[in-house]
């Protein structure tokens, strides 16, 4: 019974100082935030359509089901999609959120405002730079979630958030390379 | 609770002592015949394990092993479900490395509390294994319960020579 008593108290200063922990990474400035860049041996122009055309986008963003225009024909700022994920972490569950470009420069930046209901709103942007033939995309992404748990989690949340966008982003230069 | 009394100590002694505390309890009240009740509880439940170690070994091992490690697992699956632009069903790294640090402290623990405990953490460590929906690397499936077997031996070859 005492070994039991130990290992209770154990268990319980552990969660406490875990809990603490994520607390003070959570509140660290740019916690929420994440940033990935990378070159691709091809143009702007040649990258530009991978970035804001649905049918490309589904390609190289891991696990979209779906991306329906909710204003056909518009392009910029003002432009929305409604976007279905799924989540494969969640028992295969269907994720939607809805998008709309804020910020828009032809084959240099897009910025869009992201939000899914009652789980997480943010803002994602590309950054085209033109190395002359070549280019470099910069994409980062800022997320503030909901829930006061998520919240405490945010620093793995984003960390695995960070790798996905890696991984997509990769997926992306050798799908426009072999183009 | 009497019924629970009577499971945890069997007819013949729960009746003698069931009549002692009533007996008792004539004296210092209903209250103090429930507080002695619910105290007992716990050490018989006790007592009555250590009659067959074997439920004791699993009751540790789903308990103070699969329980926590399926827990702790869960708690990942839960993380990677609130990445915005969803993950695939894996498990990274450093989420694997925690949990098989977490699953070799469980492991010590049991086996400070009971010897012999090996078998029963290992088929456990399996347990867990088959049923976390991702999939693992195989140097975990091999690891996680080849270091809890190991844990566990090294803890009780201490207690033999000691």
């Amino acid at each position: 019974m005492k070994i039991l008593k130990y290992a209770s108290l154990g268990f319980a200063g552990i969660l406490f100082t875990a809990v603490a922990i994520l607390f003070i990474l959570a509140n660290r400035e740019g916690a929420n935030k994440m940033s990935v860049s990378i070159e691709i041996n091809k143009s702007p122009t040649e990258l530009w359509p991978w970035l804001e055309e649905p049918e490309k986008i589904k390609q190289w963003v891991g696990w979209v089901v779906e991306i329906k225009p909710l204003t056909p024909g518009k392009q910029g700022v003002g432009a929305k999609a409604h976007w279905v994920m799924e989540d494969r972490n969640n028992g295969g569950a269907r994720v939607e959120m809805d998008d709309e470009v804020i910020e828009y420069v032809p084959l240099k930046k897009i910025v869009t405002r992201l939000a899914a209901s009652e789980s997480f709103t943010g803002e994602s942007s590309f950054v085209v730079e033109d190395l002359g033939g070549k280019s470099r995309l910069t994409s980062t992404g800022r997320y503030d979630f909901g829930s006061p748990f998520v919240k405490l989690l945010t620093t793995l949340v984003m960390s695995s958030a960070g790798d996905k966008l890696k991984e997509d982003m990769m997926r992306l230069k050798g799908l426009v390379e072999k183009r | 609770m009497e019924s629970l009394i009577h499971f945890l100590l069997g007819p013949q002694l729960a009746e003698e002592i069931l009549g002692d505390l009533e007996e008792e309890s004539l004296l210092r009240g209903s209250n103090w015949r429930r507080r002695q009740l619910l105290l007992s509880v716990l050490p018989l439940l006790g007592l009555r394990l250590r009659h067959f170690h074997i439920e004791e070994r699993i009751l540790l091992a789903s308990g103070l092993f699969l329980l926590p490690v399926r827990a702790i697992d869960l708690l990942w699956a839960f993380v990677l479900s609130q990445v915005p632009l969803k993950v695939d069903l894996i498990r990274p790294t450093d989420h694997l490395l925690f949990t098989l640090a977490l699953a070799l402290a469980c492991a010590f623990v049991c086996s400070l509390y009971r010897q012999g405990m090996g078998i029963w953490l290992g088929v456990a460590a399996l347990i867990a294994l088959g049923t976390i929906p991702a999939q693992l690397p195989l140097w975990y499936w091999l690891l996680l319960p080849a270091l809890c077997f190991a844990v566990v031996k090294a803890v009780d070859s201490r207690r033999r020579t000691s």
